[in-house]
């Protein structure tokens, strides 16, 4: 049997799909539609416009086998359900017989055909049956446990949680035959299932009403699912262990179909493929599920109604198999009439055309005032200053906020101001890590948004992460979080938008996660071990699947058994054609910048939470994988459509869902106590950093200006001593890996502190044979050899030994046993006075390590430098620390904790405290009291240019300078007073606080 | 024609199968039962009563035998008394006067079309017509209840209050199958007199089997679906019989053996799962699901007391030897004692204990008691022997009452070291019987507080154990519907058969 897949019903029909019978006369057909009460439908008068009818063929191989008949017609694009207007007829009915309208049954074994006819035409079914004769019993799991998740029994609401309702107890969603089995038929002496006379059975009696039952009507007497749980029951009501499991359901139609009035209806029809090859039509069987019923409801058959204008999505679900069918219901708004609209780029076209389908107009294009303070907050989190205000109202260049974005997105602001979404998401806290960790990896997220490192390397560098902190600040992602259950459910929040928490105990009953994939991605991250302050891989290490016990295989294959398991993931994660990856971080993006994403929640990305506009979200995730990941691309492309330019004023009926205007939000608790900091100039004013950044700025470029005059002088110097050396060493090597930490003549303790074996090789290359003295000193037992051969002697006991060095290369291998290893090694005659790692990359001509050797060396940049990080962390504006501290301010305005990777913990619901906060809480007190001693200085003009420019990005208006005016000098009160009382008054509008 | 259906009233109902009320004054014959009882398709019902031609009503509708089966089938799932949907309940005649939210008068009598009841039953408009998202009352019920408006709305039941679902009064019960086409679960059992013929629940009746052979005797039936509690009076001339059917109806009732005529004592809500005489068998106790606990004199079938004190099932009753005491147990995990007059003596929570040695928490399956002690069992891992006396003198619900008892010497427990729940209790002597719900039954001396015997292995589900000590016997029913007979002396199975009548040449008598 064939399937139509979404992309041959929206694009282009395949001939065989279509099963054109004899087209009947003009004549005949209009009298035929008038008997179907089919007036209204169009005549088919172009060769694109079709009628398909699925399925083209039937094979029906058991007594109780069925299909449901999907009639579609194609006008001028759009599908239209057909499956009611039809009619069909049986050839045979004594092969083959109808329920209902538009469902095939088995009569008995034979072949012949259904005639379906439509909108005056002809379409034959063939229809061949076998095994009508053969016993079909119901089988318990395919069959009556998908009948009592459908009707709501076994939910976690229901008799499915844990302590059931009423004394019945079932499994949630089925998954324990073992147990429904005695709560069915044995439990509560025996009283739910009646055998002998099935309809006197409790379980069909209750939800039928035909006795009192607190979960209300869930079955209807003699429909089919009542049907199949009688004869269940009939046939001893025996719950077998199933043999066969699903593999995949198909949903006709799938993929995206559009209701437009007054065509709303669409019929489903949902087949299940088992192990064992065979298949079984499911629809009557199958939950159903819509995300938004005001749009769209489905009935328990599989008969979809729209309902109002609008989208949502329709979950089919059947056991643990889920597919989802994106719906848009299209009425005529009245007196609608699409007006030509502005468009900028590609975006405005996808976001106009979705309106315009949905009979919504846009909104005009905003003020530059609007449009800067928006884009600055956007970008940066910052309110622009007075100078930035005053040009760029000033400038008349058309393109100006072209500029204006580029301008910020190249700003060290943008780069704070993006990581620390990424910080928020990645547990970057002094809870979960230390400071310095914390800071480190702030730092680290800093940079590659400065760098614009693109997002899928950026992704596979954090879920690779391997080693100390200070070597990889990313590995603190790992430490974060210890289990590889918490790691599984970061990953899938943070990079696949998805919460699979509920997988964690059961298969979700919406969901395409199920817990076999929880535990599957749960293994990738079986052998990353964190420790301290780093992370190292593990040879072994396995994840139990709760109930079957057996160890999952990673997600992702691995090349080789000892590859590290996370590298594959990352590669299937980051390639382009994964679902999801690119997906949720371009709606991300979307969201950070419009308020509100296509798909929202951004990280609950499931089947039964459609895009508000899905032709959007695609083309914004292909440009986003197209431009290599660039997310300042995107961001660009976003701030630069008219769609992002627009008023937050809507020109029609409410729309909040498909960006026809821009959204009104209330700024982010660190946006806002930097706006107030701003406004009131108690953050520094200068610069958006403070002054004394700009100063270690200055003294580390004059630094470096010094450090490169004196690099050629240095090198040569280094060279020499390089060269006239009598012996010198490698660095330490541990199974090829260079050690650079081992530092000459510092005890080195490894950081596993368990019983280990460690192996150690280093090469001493000496100019001629002689022999010298090492000093060795070890925690436990260890050999030393020296090329090849082992020394004598007692290594723990003799700190001293003699090596006799052949000219060229002598290989050094210490091997040493034990718990808490820990050794020195210092070679007495080492006589080049380098180290080893700076020796072997000038022996090498390798000038990068070199460059950074002598860099790093300098004790003045290095003290430079960690005083500039010692500030950058510590930086007044909140919106540019990665890492911004937890005041009673910026918690009462819902500045997440980072305990989670939920968007969600950043809470954006007002409340009281908020009023009470801005009114007369401390930082608003205490900013405006002080700043008002920076206005008053000014003379009323410039007082109220300034704070109008600097709070709400504008000049007042006449009004306000007449009312201002008139308060600022009013005799009975002090200029102090009233400019504190003004600066509290601009402080508390809704101008002030909201973005619009 | 005489009110059969009052309560109070004794119904005998003779050997020839009772004649149902509302087809008796047509003469459209009898019995619709057996038809029922073959057929098995509700739907078929339906359309019988369809097709009777329409029914000319010589005297008023009586709410009792003719509405109120209508409404408690069809409304008071969403209007009953623990969901009320649109804030109307219609459990009782007095609640279903009642408005609902909207305000208006559902029943003014004589006005039918200005009774909202009426109004919503009868309206073609889907989404105010009830009951709800269901088929709507076919014209016969709309007739009826049309005609019981315009003639009053009258009530003719004792008291108002009564849930509907009692006020219907005791079932005729429909003919058993002539032949059991599945097994049925085998829920209660009890041997007659000399241990040579038990006595077994059936379907719609209660079969009578040869110990020795395993054949079938003799069915008695017109007794409710399922049979949840047997006893044999002493001399073995009458059944008391405790059962219903699940989740709409109980009944007890006393079947005298001789005549197989039925004597109905009350009907419940639910399933009656126990019912018990006295030691001079003139008194009865029954409780069931409803989980309330009823006490009934024997001779005039008067209800003496009933007390809804357990929060759950009541799956277990008893009388003390000297009557004095009346004891239940229940899924609650508690079990009541109750005073001669019904008065709460005390409750026992040793099922029920969160400290000490043997703490745990489960629901009571079985009670009984013996001299001044009372014996329970249930889902713990002993069987408890308590004294009634001294858990009212702690008034019962101290935290570390049983660890006081205990020590004392007034609660002992006797571990059964059966893995799964245990079901019954039996007492003989000191011996004690216990069934678990995998079949094994353990006897125990309660002198010597050791297992003295273990019977059959683990299988499937157990419901029902006796055990007879002349014939030094014990029989034992389960979830397959077999009756298994083990001899006491040596543990050995002497006896299984398919508790199933296959034929129709056992007659009924």
């Amino acid at each position: 049997m064939r399937t139509e897949s979404p992309h041959e019903i929206n694009t282009k029909l395949s001939p065989p799909l279509l099963r054109r019978g004899r087209v009947p006369k003009r004549g005949t057909s209009e009298g035929g539609w008038v008997l179907a009460g089919l007036a209204m439908l169009p005549t088919l008068a172009h060769a694109q416009e079709k009628i398909v009818v699925m399925p083209p063929s039937v094979t029906l191989s058991s007594a109780r086998d069925a299909r449901q008949v999907v009639v579609t017609g194609f006008f001028g694009g759009t599908a239209r359900d057909l499956t009611e207007k039809a009619t069909l007829t049986t050839g045979n009915p004594k092969v083959a017989r109808l329920v209902g309208l538009s469902k095939i049954a088995v009569a008995g074994d034979g072949k012949t055909n259904i005639t379906v006819t439509v909108g005056g035409k002809r379409f034959v079914i063939p229809v061949a049956v076998s095994g009508a004769t053969k016993a079909d019993p119901v089988r318990f799991a395919f069959e009556a446990v998908p009948i009592l998740t459908k009707q709501g029994c076994a939910s976690g609401s229901c008799h499915g949680s844990p302590h059931g309702k009423g004394g019945f107890s079932l499994s949630l969603f089925g998954y324990e035959p073992k147990i429904d089995r005695i709560a069915l038929t044995r439990d509560g002496f025996s009283r739910r299932v009646n055998t002998l006379e099935p309809a006197e059975s409790l379980i069909l009696k209750k939800p039928t009403l035909a006795i009192p039952h607190v979960g209300g009507k869930r079955l209807r007497v003699g429909d089919a699912r009542y049907t199949t749980l009688n004869q269940w029951i009939a046939e001893g009501a025996e719950v077998g262990i199933p043999q066969a499991s699903v593999t995949k359901i198909e949903v006709t139609p799938g993929g995206r179909r559009v209701l437009e009035a007054p065509y709303k209806n669409q019929q489903l029809s949902v087949v299940a493929e088992f192990t064992d090859g065979t298949k079984r039509d499911v629809t009557a069987l199958a939950t159903y599920e819509t995300s938004h019923p005001s749009v769209a409801s489905v009935d328990a058959d599989g008969k979809i109604t729209g309902k109002s204008r609008g989208f949502a999505a329709v979950s089919v679900r059947y056991l643990d198999k889920v597919q989802a069918l994106d719906l848009t219901v299209v009425e005529p708004r009245k007196g609608f009439v699409w007006k030509p609209q502005p468009e900028k780029n590609a975006i405005d076209g996808l976001v106009n055309a979705r309106l315009k389908q949905l009979q919504c107009l846009p909104a005009r294009t905003c003020s530059d005032t609007e449009f800067l303070r928006r884009v600055s907050l956007d970008l940066t989190g910052l309110l622009p200053n007075s100078t930035v205000t005053r040009a760029f109202l000033t400038d008349t260049a058309p393109d100006k906020r072209n500029k204006l974005i580029d301008e910020l997105l190249a700003s060290e602001e943008f780069a704070r101001f993006w990581a620390l979404k990424k910080a928020d998401l990645m547990r970057v806290s002094p809870r979960h890590l230390t400071t310095e960790q914390a800071g480190r990896f702030s730092r680290w997220l800093v940079d590659a948004t400065r760098a614009n490192l693109p997002y899928d390397k950026l992704a596979h560098a954090i879920l690779t992460a391997t080693g100390s902190t200070e070597q990889s600040p990313a590995a603190s992602y790992f430490l974060a979080i210890a289990t590889p259950e918490e790691r599984t459910e970061l990953t899938a929040q943070v990079f696949l938008g998805s919460r699979i928490e509920c997988a964690k105990c059961h298969n979700h009953p919406f969901e395409n996660w199920t817990m076999r994939d929880y535990y599957k991605i749960a293994a990738v991250f079986a052998r990353t071990e964190a420790k301290k302050n780093k992370i190292t891989l593990a040879a072994t290490g396995e994840v139990k699947h709760p109930t079957t016990g057996e160890n999952m295989e990673p997600w992702a294959k691995t090349s080789s058994p000892t590859e590290d398991r996370r590298t594959a993931f990352a590669s299937w994660l980051t390639t382009p054609q994964n679902p999801f990856f690119a997906r949720v971080e371009a709606n991300r993006i979307w969201a950070e910048l419009t308020g509100r994403g296509i798909v929202e929640p951004v990280d609950d990305f499931r089947s039964s939470n459609p895009p508000s506009n899905p032709q959007l979200l695609d083309w914004l995730t292909q440009e986003f994988v197209k431009s290599g990941f660039d997310r300042k691309k995107l961001i660009r492309l976003i701030c630069r459509s008219q769609t992002y330019q627009r008023v937050a004023v809507a020109p029609s009926a409410a729309d909040e869902t498909l960006f026809s205007h821009a959204k009104v939000r209330l700024l982010t608790a660190e946006q806002l106590q930097d706006a107030i900091g701003a406004t009131t100039g108690t953050l520094a004013l200068a610069s958006t950093l403070p002054s004394q950044l700009a100063a270690l700025g200055t003294q580390l470029t004059q630094r470096d200006a010094t450090l490169e005059a004196e690099y050629p002088s240095w090198l040569a110097t280094q060279t020499e001593r390089a060269k006239a050396f009598s012996l010198w060493q490698s660095t330490w090597r541990d199974s090829s890996t260079p050690r650079t930490e081992i530092r000459e003549g510092q005890e080195y303790r490894f950081e596993e502190t368990e019983r280990q074996t460690r192996t150690l090789t280093r090469t001493i290359h000496s100019r001629t044979a002689q022999v010298v003295t090492v000093m060795l000193k070890i925690s436990d037992q260890a050999t030393l050899t020296l090329n090849g051969k082992p020394l004598t002697g007692n290594l723990k006991r003799t700190p001293t030994h003699t090596l006799s060095l052949q000219p060229g290369e002598n290989t050094v291998e210490l091997r040493m046993t034990g718990d808490n290893l820990a050794f020195t090694w210092k070679l007495e005659d080492d006589s080049s006075g380098l180290s080893s790692p700076l020796i072997e990359a000038l022996r090498s001509g390798d000038t990068v390590p070199v460059r950074a050797f002598y860099l790093a060396n300098d004790s003045k940049r290095t003290e430079l430098l960690r005083q500039k990080s010692l500030i950058e962390d510590r930086v007044a504006y909140a919106t540019q620390r990665p890492w911004p501290e937890q005041t009673a301010f910026t918690k009462t305005f819902g500045q997440p904790a980072r305990e989670t990777a939920c968007t969600c913990e950043r809470r954006q619901t007002p409340t009281l405290l908020q009023a009470l906060e801005l009114l007369n809480g401390k930082t608003s007190y205490e900013s405006v009291a002080a700043g008002a001693a920076r206005y008053a200085a000014l003379t009323d003009t410039q007082l109220l240019d300034e704070l109008y420019l600097t709070a709400l990005s504008r000049f007042p208006t006449d009004k306000e300078r007449t009312i201002a005016s008139a308060f600022l000098g009013r005799p009975e009160q002090k200029r102090a007073t009233a400019v504190t009382d003004l600066l509290w008054t601009v402080v508390n509008t809704q101008e002030f606080l909201f973005q619009k | 024609m005489k009110n059969v259906f009052r309560s109070t009233e004794f119904i005998w109902y003779g050997p020839k199968w009772p004649s149902c009320p509302r087809h008796e004054e047509n003469k459209t014959g009898c019995p619709l039962g057996a038809f029922i009882g073959a057929s098995t398709i509700g739907a078929i019902l339906t359309g019988i009563i369809l097709a009777l031609p329409a029914l000319a009503h010589a005297q008023p509708v009586s709410f009792s035998k003719e509405i109120a089966p209508i409404i408690q089938r069809r409304c008071v799932g969403c209007h009953g008394e623990r969901t009320n949907l649109g804030e109307w309940r219609a459990h009782t005649f007095a609640a279903l006067l009642k408005s609902g939210a909207s305000g208006k008068a559902m029943i003014v009598p004589g006005k039918p079309e200005a009774s909202e009841l009426y109004r919503r039953i009868l309206t073609k408009d889907e989404d105010t017509r009830m009951p709800k998202s269901d088929d709507a009352l076919d014209a016969r019920q709309l007739a009826l209840v049309k005609r019981w408006i315009t003639e009053g709305a009258k009530f003719d039941g004792t008291t108002k209050t009564t849930l509907l679902k009692t006020l219907l009064g005791p079932r005729t019960h429909p003919a058993a199958p002539v032949s059991y086409r599945t097994p049925v679960p085998v829920l209660a059992l009890a041997f007659m007199p000399g241990g040579k013929v038990l006595a077994v629940g059936g379907y719609n009746e209660v079969t009578l089997w040869d110990v020795e052979t395993g054949k079938l005797l003799r069915r008695i039936g017109g007794l409710p679906q399922r049979i949840q509690s047997l006893q044999v009076s002493r001399e073995g001339k009458t059944l008391l019989v405790g059962g219903g059917i699940p989740g709409e109806y109980g009944e007890v009732a006393l079947v005298e053996l001789a005549t197989g005529r039925r004597r109905v004592l009350d009907t419940f809500g639910d399933l009656v799962l126990a019912a018990r005489f006295n030691a001079d068998e003139t008194r009865v106790a029954a409780g069931g699901a409803e989980a309330s606990v009823r006490c009934y004199s024997v001779k005039d079938g008067e209800r003496l007391w009933s007390m809804s004190v357990h929060a759950d099932w009541v799956t277990s009753v008893a009388f003390s030897g000297d009557s004095k005491f009346v004891a239940s147990a229940s899924r609650d995990h508690t079990v009541k004692v109750y005073e001669a007059d019904g008065t709460l003596y005390t409750t026992y929570s040793g099922h029920n204990r969160q400290i000490g040695q043997y703490k745990g928490q489960a629901p009571v399956y079985g009670v009984s008691f013996m001299g001044d002690t009372a014996l329970s069992v249930g889902g713990s891992k002993w069987v408890q022997q308590w004294e009634p006396e001294k858990a009212k003198a702690e008034s019962g619900d101290a935290g570390d009452m049983e660890e006081r008892f205990f020590k004392q010497g007034h609660a002992r427990f006797l571990a059964h070291n059966c893995q799964k729940e245990l079901y019954q209790l039996c007492l003989k002597g000191d011996q004690v019987f216990t069934l678990a719900s995998d079949g094994i039954v353990k006897q125990l001396d309660l002198t010597t507080q050791r297992e003295v015997r273990s019977f059959g292995q683990s299988g499937d589900f157990t419901f029902c154990l006796d055990t007879d000590l002349t014939a030094q016997k014990i029989a034992v029913g389960g979830f397959d519907g077999t009756v298994r007979i083990f001899e006491i002396a040596t543990g050995q199975q002497k006896q299984a058969f398919a508790a199933r009548p296959l034929s129709n040449l056992a007659q009924r008598r």
